[in-house]
């Protein structure tokens, strides 16, 4: 005798099936035919498909090979997009999800190095390790993370901590954490929330500190919180239409072997005084 | 002709027909002043008149793979285009996570924003250290409309609409010169917003 949950899980499976569509065999076609041409036609085909897809995730169903092929594909297509429109460590990203098999990779530096909080960051710690140098205290500045319980009770990461407009200026957490300056498109793409460490040595008068930040890439799953859910749906323009992608399809591709989440990590050096 | 040749033709055709299609699309797209990589989405929340300014409130929810919320002032209406951007900047945005918020038990309404629009930062405040996540619910049902929410056709647009006055009244905006100033004054009773010096 089924349980109830078997039950329930059934029922869910036939609601999908009831929705069942065939699947486009080249979503950047239809995606390039939508965006050129502006065809409902198209746009029609790729939203029922995801909506179909949302439905078999949710219910934790099997996919078909055309069906993890068409999110495959999905995501392959940002990374065109991405190339060409200064997004490419997102389009990078996106592309590694599907096609990287979990493997750790390197992002070009410039994306941090060029953003407003990491600099202000940046500054902040090399603030920090001046003091903590120049001091008597036996704490090692060696090896340091804005995440750092001391470094954020201090002044120097006090002062990044309100007083910010989020839009330029981006801001640091309570908990270490930097959220990128929401202008910089480019950074918040690629890289939303992370943290920034630094490891620094002493010459003479001079340090000499490599920054580093690591993060991981991966999607918020489902929740049974509806209300969360629909705050993680990735809205992707195609002209005069907008695809609805929700993050939880795109996380559950990592639990039907399309896709991975990896590591990505950036690091830069420099000598300051 | 012969079968095989019509299929080796066909073979041959698709790739060349998708690369033409791909190629058209890259050179139109970066050309195109709207193509972004993923939009951001933007949810009015409140309009509110203070003295003889009108602010505009607003749900922010940005990013691609993470994704961030925020609560954005504007003092002038914005107008957002396909990515979700506007040439208007915010006066003020503060990220919604609920550790960020501060709590402030004096305050009498669930949310109080707290705007320094001479140096465009904004203070969000709860009133209870609990009710960060469930104020975001609630926004979130308040403000987020069906054709967002795939199929929620559990709620009619009347709902939606009640469900935002609702919450938009427990808003208070203040307008505050000095960072670092104390509140010290309660929200005022007769009417929504105030203006301190």
């Amino acid at each position: 005798m089924a349980t109830a949950d078997q039950v329930k899980m059934l029922e869910a499976a036939n609601k999908c099936l009831a929705k069942r569509v065939d699947i486009p065999g080249a979503p950047l076609w239809h995606m390039g035919k939508v965006y050129v041409f502006e065809s409902d036609e198209s746009f029609k085909l790729l939203d029922n498909t995801v909506k179909y897809l949302e439905c078999k995730a949710r219910a934790k169903m099997p996919f078909e090979e055309d069906e993890k092929e068409f999110m495959k594909e999905l995501f392959e297509a940002s990374w065109w997009g991405g190339l060409y429109k200064g997004y490419k460590e997102a389009g990078k990203l996106s592309n590694h999800y599907v096609n990287g098999h979990g493997a750790d990779i390197q992002i070009d530096a410039d994306v941090y190095k060029t953003s407003v909080i990491v600099k202000d960051t940046m500054d902040a710690l090399k603030a920090y390790i001046r003091k903590l140098a120049e001091g008597k205290q036996s704490r090692s500045f060696a090896h340091l993370r804005s995440n750092d319980t001391l470094f954020l009770q201090s002044e120097f990461a006090r002062k990044l901590r309100s007083g910010r407009n989020v839009n330029m200026q981006g801001s640091l957490l309570e908990d270490g954490v930097l959220i990128a300056e929401q202008s910089n498109t480019r950074l918040k793409f690629a890289d939303h929330r992370f943290h920034l460490s630094v490891s620094t040595s002493k010459a003479s008068d001079k340090f000499y500190s490599t920054w580093k930040v690591e993060s991981l890439y991966d999607f918020q799953p489902f929740s049974n919180n509806e209300e969360e859910n629909k705050r993680h749906i990735t809205h992707l323009p195609l002209g005069h239409k907008e695809l609805n992608l929700p993050d939880g399809l795109s996380q559950y591709m990592t639990e039907i072997g399309v896709a991975k989440a990896f590591n990505h990590v950036a690091s830069w050096d420099e000598w300051w005084k | 002709m012969k079968k095989s040749t019509k299929l080796l033709i066909f073979l041959l055709a698709v790739p060349l027909v998708l690369a033409l299609l791909l190629a058209v699309f890259l050179m139109i797209a970066p050309a195109r002043e709207d193509f972004c990589f993923v939009a951001d989405q933007n949810y009015e929340v409140k309009v509110e008149r203070i003295d003889q300014s009108t602010y505009y409130l607003y749900l922010q929810i940005s990013g691609f793979h993470e994704k961030e919320t925020f609560l954005a002032v504007y003092d002038e209406k914005p107008v957002f285009d396909r990515c979700g951007l506007s040439k208007q900047h915010s006066i003020g945005a503060t990220n919604i996570a609920s550790t960020e918020a501060e709590v402030d038990t004096k305050i009498k309404s669930p949310i109080k924003i707290i705007l320094f629009p001479n140096k465009k930062v904004a203070e969000i405040h709860f009133k209870d250290t609990d009710d960060g996540d469930d104020i975001l619910s609630q926004l979130t049902k308040a403000v987020i409309n069906r054709d967002n929410a795939q199929e929620d056709r559990s709620r009619s647009e009347e709902e939606y609409l009640r469900a935002r006055q609702e919450f938009a009244s427990g808003v208070k905006i203040v307008i505050r010169d000095d960072l670092g100033e104390d509140d010290k004054t309660e929200d005022n009773q007769a009417g929504d917003g105030q203006v301190e010096k």
